[in-house]
């Protein structure tokens, strides 16, 4: 292995001769490189040649000298941003930046401030699309409701950052509020589009209060502040050490994460597991729950090495979850409006659910007001709410300025704006259908649409408000017999963290990073007391598909795959038309796949002669029977063929109201799904029905059960009889035809029984 | 003399046992709720990492930062590494490549440095002892985890080599051994330059009681001993001169406690010296001086603690944030940062042995 001395004279001797060769031969090309030229070595065993060896030992210091990247080492600590945080969630991922679209937008943030003494100013970092105007595009910024400053709407390449100054007497220490108002005009156009095309992002990781270094001992403020950037740069929040909690480690993360959740609310926090010794990732870490084994259990708010703000809780091995005073009090829940309920048949003013009045000054917005039906409320029937208006416009809107009313997305009534400008046109009635109120949450929304005049200039100011709605308007639901109609949404807004229910295939779609900020997601947006209920969400891996009940609706795992795996949806099922009649003329998939769309039965053995006659017979009136009286499994599957999603919610089961099952898609972001989870939950809306999915936009896609039947949930009297009759009726008219069919048929036999005997007297 | 130190160290080797911490036990320096563990499965990722940072494909652990050069030095702390995270493929492959290419010496010892690309990758064919040192004892405790023989012989060759040219009676006391920083350049008439850096305490002894070699415990125990006068008006100096008359700031040297001195606190924390007044004297400086988010000090003036160069690789960070949390009582956990494989090869291999260190003797400061 090593070179003898011999050799290694040999091998001297040869390099000697041609760095000489090379120095003289080609005129000083080495030394032109700089590359060290080899010079005749000291005998390792006589004596030194004292110049070489002062040379090289000089080298070799000089070598030494380089061993880090220099800093000068009086350089104080770069400014350091204490980002904002979104007060609610908006159900995208996280680390994503923060979109205003239309005209105006109004959006409020929390920002954590561990000594106002540090704050040397407030920076927001926005980008505009390039169709905005930036002359007469701004942005205002509160402080706590006091005013900061304004920004022009003016970077349309990339970020650009604005600076304001803050007078830190503004500043709380702790939780502070910001709020932004976006004004955005298009540089072209006026109108309805033109509004659709103006939108400004806000980069939260980069937008926040200007600190002059990072916090080292700045409490649990700090540590709220290192949340928050976790969250708006998407790292997330790490979780160390929970090795040596053993058998209480799924206890303790859950106690940790919820209540990190329920202090921040807005969008769910990501959390993942890291061990002691981690090598670092793009970005830093910026917050950390660290457990370190102690004989006293207490709680520590630290920096870490690498930046990350760090709790550090210190925990008896092998004892159970004591409570945590300095992390319950220090880091509490902020309280979250929920949404009205409405009990009883009365005038409701919207006033009484929240809505404030409202002037608009935009050619397009939209106003949403949401308020809550009890959860047996049914209606089925045609029976009518209604709506009674106050509002007033302005004189000379341009010809086509209308109001949308909308009750669940679903249009209700369009209102001119003419004829009556300049007036308060109070309690104008809008009767709508009540069956498109449903239990649980529901949206009266308003859509104000005022053309541009002219359409191809940009919008002049207006002084004075085009539309005003006013608070005093009434809202009147029908009654409703105490009946419950099956939808995953009254288990959806009750789950909890608990309700997350894993099992051994379940780590095959979700690593244990991904339930903990599931299960974190779920702590705020639900119902009061929920955790009485015995709510479930249960996550499995598509091979685990099989346990999912399917009640009466049965669909093929080709279906879900479908779904949830990129491929274009015309690939599966191309051939599920053309192959029907053709005998097993198709590839064994699209055979398979031929029989989950017609008969959902196994895939069939080869079929000859008779046999394939009698199939081709059957199959036929199994296309028949679906056209004369669809059957709902197949129209579920036909519904899944036009989904591509991130995540399915499935509760097929109606004797299993409480529990949800959750697939979702290689590779999705756990911090988009969970928070659209949590939006959903924030606003009540979200997943309905017996199947919803998540699809790539963030929106739920809900498929309803058409045979779904309602229940009673009361007993019947001679006051419920006509509306519990009506909605059993409505739900399945065809049993009631039926019904009334055989009764037509008995009265007439009847009839005709009495006629005959009549004759023979 | 071969055969007889061959022969004690066969013996000696089940003793080594207790000298690292099995994992699973319970340190006799550290907390008893902390434990040592196996690194190869707690810190795994931090060790691929290293790899992917610094270790070509064909052995050779490249120092970036120096024209892509290898020392002796990187070859044997990366060795050390891999012997610790039990990989033994990455071990063989840097044993093979510096057998090759830095093993030109007539003796056992190895020439400090090699430079790629160049017509002569090895035109010093010094060496450097603590390379030379670092190597021993990775193919000692190699021998030992991978039982393979062989690497013992080469570790027995090395120490005796060592012994031989690299270890001498000081000017000031012939009773105390000094350890030569190479075998030429450093001794002058009867002024011996040494750095104290390259004594590594635990290495030396361990390979003392492995080869039969006890001029290397020794000389680190007398090694130990001239730190502690160093340390005691003082931070320890990158270089110093022993002369017949004493101790002098080596002329023509780095005086400074600079990135040669800062592994000299690391080293006796890591054997188990974490009590020794050159380790107190670092901590107290970076006690003084490490800020968050502001660049942690490399180059120190002794006497007066001046920081006169300093970086924000995580490396160095990491050195600070063990020697604070060391003896510290009542709060537990280090502020060691996470491994980051950006930084140069110094900095990062130094928070690998950092990491090691706290393993083995301070667990209590596990980074939080």
């Amino acid at each position: 292995m090593k070179a003898s001395p011999l050799e290694v004279t040999r091998l001297l001797a040869l390099s000697l001769v041609l760095a000489g060769a090379g120095v003289v031969g080609l005129g000083g090309a080495a030394l032109a490189q700089g590359a060290i030229i080899p010079v005749p070595l000291a005998d390792e065993d006589g004596e030194e040649d004292a110049d070489i060896v002062a040379r090289l030992t000089a080298e070799r210091f000089a070598a030494e000298r380089a061993r880090g990247t220099q800093r000068d080492p009086g350089a104080e600590p770069a400014q350091f941003i204490s980002p904002l945080r979104p007060l609610h969630a908006r159900g995208s991922a996280a680390g994503s930046a923060m979109r205003f679209d239309g005209e105006t937008r109004d959006l409020e943030f929390m920002l954590f401030i561990p000594d106002p003494d540090h704050v040397q100013g407030l920076r927001i970092a926005t980008r505009s699309s390039i169709n905005v105007l930036p002359e007469r595009s701004r942005f205002r910024v509160y402080l706590n409701e006091a005013y900061v400053g304004t920004g022009r709407l003016e970077n349309v390449t990339g970020f650009g950052a604005l600076d304001l100054t803050v007078d830190p007497a503004m500043l709380r220490q702790g939780e502070n509020r910001v709020r932004i108002e976006l004004v955005q005009h298009h540089r072209i156009f006026c109108g309805p589009d033109a509004s659709f095309a103006l939108w400004s992002d806000v980069d939260l990781a980069a937008s926040g209060a200007l600190l002059d270094g990072p916090p080292a001992d700045g409490g649990e403020a700090a540590f709220l502040l290192g949340v928050a950037a976790a969250a708006a740069s998407g790292g997330g929040v790490e979780i160390a050490g929970i090795a040596g909690l053993g058998e209480q480690a799924e206890q303790w993360v859950a106690h940790v994460t919820e209540h990190i959740s329920e202090a921040l609310g807005g969008d769910p926090v990501p959390f993942r597991f890291t061990g002691h010794w981690r090598v670092q990732q793009e970005a830093p870490s910026a917050a950390r729950v660290t457990f370190l084994p102690a004989a006293q259990q207490r709680v520590q708010f630290r920096m870490a090495g690498d930046g990350a703000q760090v709790m550090v809780i210190r925990f008896r091995p092998g004892e159970p979850l004591q409570p945590l005073p300095e992390f319950e009090t220090r880091i509490a829940g902020t309280a979250r409006p929920s949404q009205t309920l409405i009990d009883g048949q009365r005038p409701m003013p919207l006033s009484a659910l929240g809505f404030r009045s409202v002037e608009v000054f935009n050619r397009y917005q939209r106003i949403e007001q949401r308020f809550r039906l009890p959860d047996d409320f049914v209606i089925l029937t045609n029976a009518k709410a209604e709506l009674r208006l106050d509002y007033a416009y302005a004189a000379e809107l341009p010809r086509g300025a209308m109001l949308l009313v909308h009750v669940n997305d679903t249009n209700v009534r369009l209102l001119p704006l003419r004829g009556q400008p300049n007036q308060m046109i109070e309690d104008f009635p809008i009767r709508f259908e009540a069956r498109l109120l449903h239990a649980g949450t529901n949206t009266l929304g308003f859509e104000a649409i005022i053309p541009g005049d002219p359409p191809d200039l940009p919008c002049p100011t207006w002084e004075d408000a085009a539309l005003a709605l006013g608070a005093g308007s009434t809202l009147s639901v029908p009654y409703s017999p105490s009946m419950f109609l099956p939808d995953m949404h009254f288990a959806f807004v009750n789950l909890h963290p608990r309700s997350v229910t894993a099992n051994e295939m379940t780590a095959r779609a979700f690593p244990p990073d991904d339930i903990a900020t599931l299960r974190a997601a779920l702590v705020s947006g639900g119902r009061e007391r929920r955790e009485s209920l015995a709510t479930r969400l249960h996550l499995l891996s598509i091979d685990d598909l099989g346990s999912v009940p399917t009640g009466g609706y049965p669909f093929s795992r080709n279906a879900i795959e479908a779904v949830l795996v990129n491929q274009p949806a015309a690939g599966l099922y191309a051939d599920a038309g053309g192959a029907g009649g053709a005998g097993g003329t198709g590839s064994a998939g699209g055979s398979a796949r031929q029989a989950g769309l017609l008969d959902l039965s196994p895939q069939r053995e080869a079929e000859t002669g008779v046999s394939a006659g009698w199939a081709w017979l059957t199959r036929q009136a199994s296309i028949a029977l679906q056209w004369l009286h669809p059957r709902p499994g197949m129209m579920l599957e036909h519904w899944l063929r036009e989904q591509r999603g991130q995540a399915i919610l499935l509760q097929l089961d109606t004797s299993r109201p409480q529990h949800i099952w959750m697939l979702r898609a290689p590779g999705s972001d756990i911090s988009a799904v969970a928070g659209a989870i949590a939006a959903a939950r924030e606003r009540g809306d979200g997943p309905r029905g017996q199947v919803s999915v998540l699809d790539r936009d963030g929106q739920w896609q809900n498929w309803y059960a058409p045979d779904r039947q309602p229940t009673l949930l009361e007993p019947i009297t001679l006051g419920n009889m006509r509306h519990v009759l009506g909605n059993f009726v409505s739900a399945m008219p065809v049993r009631y035809v039926i019904g009334l069919f055989f009764l037509a048929l008995l009265s007439a036999l009847v009839a005709l029984r009495l006629v005959i005997a009549t004759r023979e007297h | 003399m071969n055969r007889r130190r061959f022969l004690s160290c066969l013996c000696g080797a089940p003793a080594l046992g207790t000298a690292g911490l099995a994992a699973g036990t319970v340190p006799a320096t550290g907390q008893a709720l902390f434990l040592t563990s196996d690194l190869a499965s707690t810190a795994g990722q931090v060790w691929q990492a290293w790899k992917e940072g610094y270790l070509a494909e064909n052995g050779r652990v490249v120092d970036r930062l120096q024209q892509h050069a290898s020392h002796s030095e990187g070859q044997g702390y990366g060795m050390v590494l891999a012997v610790e995270f039990g990989d033994r493929d990455a071990f063989s492959r840097m044993f093979d490549w510096t057998e090759r290419h830095l093993a030109l010496r007539s003796d056992a010892l190895l020439s400090w440095r090699y430079l790629p690309d160049t017509a002569n990758p090895v035109p010093d064919r010094n060496n450097a002892a603590d390379g030379d040192l670092f190597y021993a004892w990775a193919l000692m405790r190699a021998a030992r985890r991978f039982s393979e023989r062989r690497y013992l012989q080469r570790a027995s060759d090395i120490a005796e080599a060592l012994a031989q040219r690299c270890i001498l009676p000081s000017p000031e006391d012939p009773a105390r051994l000094l350890f030569l920083p190479a075998v030429q350049g450093f001794v002058h008439d009867e002024r011996v330059t040494v750095n104290p850096s390259y004594l590594m305490p635990l290495a030396m002894n361990e390979l003392a009681a492995a080869t039969g070699v006890q001029e290397l415990a020794q000389a680190a125990r007398d090694g130990v001993a001239l730190m502690a006068r160093l340390a005691s008006d003082g931070l320890v100096p990158d270089w110093v001169t022993v002369t017949p008359d004493g101790l002098e700031p080596a002329v023509d040297f780095s005086q400074n406690a600079g990135y040669e001195a800062m592994r000299v606190p690391l080293f006796l924390l890591w054997s188990g010296h974490d009590t020794h007044d050159a380790v107190r004297q670092m901590k107290r400086v970076y006690e003084q001086t490490v800020r968050p988010g502001a660049p942690v000090p490399t180059v120190i003036e002794p006497s007066s603690g001046v920081v006169l160069e300093a970086s924000d690789d995580p490396g160095y960070r990491a050195l600070a944030a063990l020697l604070t949390c060391s003896g510290r009582a009542g709060q537990p956990g280090s502020d060691i940062p996470a491994f980051d494989p950006r930084q140069p090869y110094y900095p990062a291999t130094l928070q690998m042995f950092a990491m090691i260190a706290v393993n083995e003797v301070t667990p209590q400061c596990i980074p939080i």
